[in-house]
C-alpha cells in the first residue's frame, strides 16, 4: 500500500487482503491443512443451507487439532482466522 | 501430514511402489494459500519390472495390512483421504522431477508449481481455471520452465487459449 492511498478504507481493506494471502501462502502446510479442514465446513454450511449434501470433512484430529492437540499459539494466524473459536462452538455444540 | 509422509516413505522403502510425489490441490497448496480439496493425491511410480501393469492393487493391500481403510477410490491414512494414482505421460514427468522438500523432519517430494501449472492446463476443469492464477502468481514462477512443459507436451496452443479466456 502507498502512502498516498494510506487511510482509505477500501484501500487499506485490499491491502490487508493481500496481506493476508501472502501470510496464508507462507504458512507451513501443517497450517494450511487447518484451514483446508475449516474450509471444507464453511462449504458444507453452504450446501446444508441450500438444500445440497454435504461432502465429507478431514475430522479435526487428522489436522491436528484434536481435543488432546494444544490450541494454537495466541495472535499466530491460526489464531486469528478464528479456526479454534469455530472448533470450539463446534465441540459445544455437540 | 507428517503421520502420512512416513506411511508413504515406510511404503517406499519396503518396494511397493518406486517413487511418489504429492500432487493436485495439498500440492498447489504447498506453494500458495490453502486451496480446499476433499483428498490428497498422491502419484506413484512403480518398480520397473512391474511397469507393464499399471494397478494400485499393490499399494492398496499393503496400506490395507497395515490397518488403513479403502473407502471407494480413497484409502484413509490417520483419518485423511488419500487418493492413490498413476502417472501419464505428463504427471510421469511431474513425477521424476518433483521437489524435495520436508514436512517436518520428513523427506517428502512435490509435483512442481510448473509441473502443477502445467497440469492444469491440460485438464481445465472448473477447479483448475479457479486455481491456476494463484499459481502462476507465486514469487519464484518460472514462467520459462512452465512453457518449456507446455512445448514439451503440445500443450502451448491450449495455454494459448486458456490465457486469453483467463487474463482479456
Amino acid at each position: 500500500m502507498s502512502e498516498a492511498t494510506r487511510g482509505d478504507p477500501l484501500q487499506d481493506a485490499l491491502g490487508d487482503k493481500e496481506f493476508l494471502r501472502l501470510e496464508l501462502r507462507r504458512m507451513p502446510i501443517e497450517d494450511k491443512l487447518k484451514v483446508i479442514a475449516l474450509m471444507q465446513r464453511r462449504s458444507n454450511a453452504i450446501r446444508r443451507a441450500t438444500g445440497r449434501p454435504a461432502r465429507e470433512e478431514w475430522p479435526w484430529e487428522a489436522v491436528g487439532l484434536g481435543e488432546d492437540d494444544p490450541p494454537p499459539e495466541k495472535g499466530s494466524l491460526i489464531d486469528r482466522l478464528g479456526i479454534y473459536d469455530y472448533l470450539r462452538a463446534e465441540r459445544e455444540r455437540a | 501430514m507428517e503421520a502420512i509422509i512416513q506411511v508413504l516413505n515406510e511404503m517406499a522403502g519396503d518396494g511397493i511402489v518406486a517413487d511418489y510425489a504429492i500432487g493436485g490441490a495439498i500440492a498447489v497448496s504447498f506453494y500458495t494459500e490453502p486451496q480446499e480439496t476433499l483428498d490428497i493425491d498422491i502419484f506413484v511410480a512403480f518398480p520397473a519390472e512391474e511397469q507393464a501393469v499399471i494397478s494400485m492393487q499393490p499399494v492398496y493391500d499393503y496400506l490395507e495390512k497395515k490397518g488403513h481403510k479403502a473407502s471407494g477410490e480413497h484409502i484413509s491414512i490417520h483419518g485423511m483421504p488419500v487418493q492413490f494414482l498413476p502417472t501419464d505421460e505428463l504427471t510421469g514427468d511431474a513425477l521424476a522431477n518433483a521437489e524435495h522438500t520436508t514436512v517436518g523432519d520428513l523427506p517428502t517430494r512435490v509435483f512442481t508449481k510448473e509441473h502443477l501449472a502445467a497440469i492444469m492446463v491440460k485438464l481445465q476443469r472448473p477447479k483448475d481455471r479457479a486455481r491456476l492464477p494463484a499459481l502462476l502468481d507465486v514469487d519464484d514462477f518460472d514462467s520459462g520452465v512452465f512453457e518449456a512443459i507446455l512445448e514439451r507436451f503440445g500443450l502451448a496452443e491450449r495455454w494459448a487459449a486458456l490465457r486469453r479466456r483467463l487474463y482479456e
